[in-house]
């Protein structure tokens, strides 16, 4: 029987597990190098693998963002099946579960990477094998994932069905285009490809693209001819690309997810932000309510203490991610709340002409939004604090001390730090969560209602196990 | 002369390794001076000319990364900014056109090279030498001055933190100056008049150079952020709480503009350099306490100074302890009119005069010969003084 301070310490070290992996994905933030970022999840993965295996598979269904869950999935590969078979099986369908959900080239890349790192045991085959044969179409995915798909079926030896492609997979992958012919129609188009600009246009987008390098095809040729083939997340990613060389992008920007639809409007100059006021405003209001409609989240009174300093800028590798987790998060409470009001760090009148500048005075807008006396509230920041340093958590201190437990005041942050293996909190008094993507806001609330006030393990538990049962009960 | 920080308000520091970057706001910044930077794409060293004494021509080489250009106005009207400014000046100076002394260019505008006024003024204190020929100095040294002068520094990319801590620093709204401490070592300050300008100038802070020691000091030393704190006594309701936030913020800034008291309210010895209409152009070094300068920080700069006082530019220096203790000796020397025994006499600065010279680099201004022959006749009449009166 476990102790209760085993318990606690268990419970402390799951939700900082959870928390990082709301937040963090490896890449560099505005304050830290990607190398720092990288080196301090893996030891937080691997601590948590070591000591707590069954929790860490459960934490798959728990909502954490797709760089950890591939990293999780690699772990447990990695690190063999489990002895208890009631525990392999849960592992297996978690595993079996979140790999079917992650986006196929993270999928793939992660098959991959577990096969380059040399792990070949029976469950990692029979996951990679399961996998393959589970998808729609392999012959797309090896054409588009051509180099991570064999070397996944080189090193685990997988059958590939002879029922696709006129069993001309394997001459795909592994001769190429040194075959003379395919059989296949999009197997063939590929061939051609390599000799014929035509071609290539019946391809995923990602495909041609190499081949229209190739060929030396205009970039505004290319974009123009290849839009059909355009899934709808590249077309929304090559928007801005695609406007500057006067291609007419076919985008619905209702159909964008909040926090990318977010990161486009910070991407756009600001006359253009106006001139398109309108549409832009309302994808945004739609996207926070095609969200609601998914996971419903409801929420009172809420005042957001959003920051929008410099350093929301983010990094050349998140650009501008801080400040569009912030706007989004505005968008979502708007639609989500009763009544909601922003506090920006430096007063904004316009949310939609919103850009990053200044420095972060958390505590002057937290008073204002308690002055507003609000159900809720929710900072939004980087938690890099300086004018003053620590003058939010003390406001903090000084009101729940003085004034009144309520409002709950939660610190939302987009940005790891790694020195800490935590979204930097800004003081002991406000407790911090990850949040890379604001539409992860209903999973993090349910999150912080349950660690922020006392922690107790069979809680923690007891809402992994509810994550667990949702994500294997059979889709509908 | 003192130096005083009226009309400029210090915010909270923001900290990134061994750098702590303050601040500073200026509450009404006016139109009527401006400060634009000028980067010499081609024109990296420029030949400084100087005459001197019957030397026609001595030539000195500066390299200029860039030059700072100022322009004023008549009271009440606006500067050109942006383009405009650009256009009106005309080519890029490059060759002999980079002088010692600012340059008045046109009409309005001055063209200055950042810390150069000052760093000349620390090279020429005394840079003509003795006035009598004393046998004791070196022949050099009698027909040519102190030429050539040397003072060593390293560079803003020679600091540790300092690019990553200018980079990542948020500016403030409204922000026209900065003092930069390295491990919390007052190493420079830095104001123009108007916040656009500091905008444009606050990346060429790397450029500048900084005291040799500010190094070693960048090596070792971590400040501590200093986190803000509130007193739980003075709050009671939110509007008291919202009163003791600003009283704390505000102390937290202060405390840190306190910090920089080794160069704001000290006695300086300034020189003017020009007028510009209502502004005046001054450098200035900190003015050295007669027994022990080296125990405390000296800084030079330049600045320009409103017609009531105010700094509307400034850029200042950190001597370090060797360069501080260079200007001692020359001053010294100065004092007692070069004459040697009488400054080997007077000399509190620990050590021989002659050694000690030699030891911080000025050994050559000296005829090693000579000196001992002046200080070994100074001995013996000082002891024959001495059996005289014991005798």
């Amino acid at each position: 029987m476990a102790s209760a301070r085993e318990d606690l310490v268990t419970a402390e070290d799951l939700a900082l597990f959870v928390n990082a992996c709301f937040a963090c994905t490896g890449q560099s933030e505005y304050y830290g190098p990607a190398g720092a970022q990288a080196l301090s999840l893996s030891f937080l993965h691997e601590y948590i693998r070591g000591n707590y295996r069954r929790l860490y598979a459960r934490t798959l269904a728990a909502g954490i963002n797709h760089h950890n869950q591939g990293r999780v999935i690699a772990g447990l590969l990695a690190a063999g099946a489990p002895g208890d078979p009631q525990d392999r099986a849960e592992e297996g369908a978690l595993i079996a579960a979140a790999l079917g959900r992650l986006p196929p080239q993270r999928a793939w890349k992660l098959l991959a990477a577990v096969a380059l790192a040399g792990v070949n045991n029976r469950r990692a085959r029979a996951v990679a094998r399961r996998y393959a044969l589970g998808r729609r179409d392999l012959r797309f995915d090896a054409i588009k994932y051509r180099r991570h798909v064999r070397v996944v079926v080189r090193h685990g030896h997988l059958p590939l069905p002879r029922s696709v492609a006129e069993g001309e997979l394997h001459t795909l992958l592994f001769q190429g285009h040194k075959a003379r012919v395919y059989k296949d129609r999009l197997l063939e188009t590929w061939r051609k490809a390599r000799y014929s600009e035509d071609a290539l246009y019946k391809l995923p987008y990602t495909v041609a693209e190499g081949f229209a390098a190739r060929h030396g095809v205009p970039r505004e040729r290319f974009l123009k001819r290849i839009q059909p083939m355009m899934s709808p997340g590249e077309r929304s990613r090559l928007m801005r690309s695609m406007g500057e060389r006067g291609v007419e992008a076919d985008v619905d920007l209702a159909r964008m997810p909040l926090t990318r639809l977010c990161l486009y409007l910070l991407s756009l100059p600001l006359d253009e932000r106006e001139a398109r006021r309108e549409a832009l405003e309302a994808a945004l209001r739609g996207a926070a309510e095609g969200l609601l409609r998914r996971r419903p989240l409801r929420l009172g009174r809420v005042a957001l203490v959003l920051d929008r300093s410099r350093s929301s800028l983010g990094s050349r590798e998140k650009r501008q991610r801080p400040l569009a987790v912030a706007l989004g998060a505005w968008f979502l409470a708007q639609a989500a709340a009763r009544e909601a009001r922003a506090f920006w760090t430096t007063p904004c009148e316009d949310p939609l002409l919103i850009e990053a500048s200044g420095n972060t005075s958390l505590a002057m807008p937290l008073l204002d939004a308690l002055d507003w006396q609000p159900g809720l509230i929710l900072i939004v920041s980087d938690g890099y604090e300086n004018a003053p340093p620590g003058g939010a958590d003390e406001v903090a201190r000084l009101y729940h001390a003085k004034l009144g437990r309520r409002p709950p005041i939660l610190h939302l942050n987009p940005v790891f730090d790694s020195e800490r293996y935590a979204p930097r909190a800004l003081g002991p008094n406000i407790p911090a969560f990850g949040l890379r993507d604001a539409e992860d806001l209903p999973a993090v609330l349910q999150l912080a209602r349950l660690i922020a006030g006392e922690l107790r393990l069979a809680d923690v538990e007891g809402w992994l196990g509810e994550c667990v049962e949702r994500l294997l009960e059979p889709e509908p | 002369m003192k130096l005083s920080f009226a009309g400029l308000t210090p915010m909270p520091s923001q900290v990134w390794g061994a750098v702590r970057l303050v601040p500073l706001v200026r509450e009404a910044p006016r139109e009527d001076l401006r400060l634009a930077r000028r980067a010499f794409p081609e024109a990296t060293h420029g030949r400084l000319h100087r005459a001197r004494r019957g030397l026609s021509e001595l030539q000195r080489f500066a390299w200029v990364p860039h030059s700072l250009v100022m322009r004023s106005t008549p009271e009440g009207s606006e500067v050109a900014r942006g383009a405009q400014l650009e256009a009106g000046l005309g080519e890029a100076p490059r060759g002999a056109a980079l002088m010692t002394t600012p340059r008045l260019s046109r009409g309005h505008q001055l063209r200055i090279l950042p810390l150069h006024l000052a760093m000349e003024g620390l090279l020429l204190l005394h840079y003509d030498g003795p006035e009598i020929a004393w046998p004791e100095y070196s022949r050099q040294v009698l027909r040519f001055g102190l030429s050539p002068r040397v003072e060593w520094s390293v560079t803003g990319w020679d600091l540790p933190d300092l690019s990553d801590a200018l980079g990542l620093f948020e500016l403030v709204e409204g922000q026209v100056g900065v003092l930069v401490f390295v491990g919390d070592a007052l190493a420079s300050a830095f104001v123009a008049p108007h916040p656009d300008d500091y905008r444009a100038l606050h990346g060429s802070l790397i450029e500048d150079h900084f005291g040799e020691m500010l190094y070693w000091y960048g090596q070792h030393a971590t400040p501590p952020e200093l986190r803000v704190q509130l007193q739980d006594a003075r709050v009671q309701d939110l509007a008291t709480l919202r009163a003791e936030l600003e009283r704390a913020t505000r102390a937290h800034a202060d405390f840190q503009a306190w910090m920089a008291t080794g160069l704001v309210e000290r006695e300086l010895e300034a020189t003017r350099l020009r007028r510009l209409g209502r502004f005046t152009l001054k450098r200035f070094i900190t003015r050295f306490q007669e027994d022990a300068p080296e125990a405390e920080e000296q800084h030079i700069g330049e600045v320009v100074l409103r017609d009531d006082g105010r700094v509307e530019y400034l850029k200042t220096y950190r001597l370090s302890p060797s360069q501080v203790r260079r200007a001692r000796i020359l001053k010294h020397l100065a004092a007692c009119d070069w004459h040697f025994v009488t400054a080997y006499r007077t000399w509190r600065g620990g050590g021989r005069l002659d050694t000690v010279m030699k030891r911080e680099g000025l050994g050559y201004l000296l005829d090693p010969v000579k000196v001992k022959a002046a200080v070994l006749a100074w001995r013996r009449e000082q002891e024959a003084r001495a059996g005289d009166s014991g005798a």
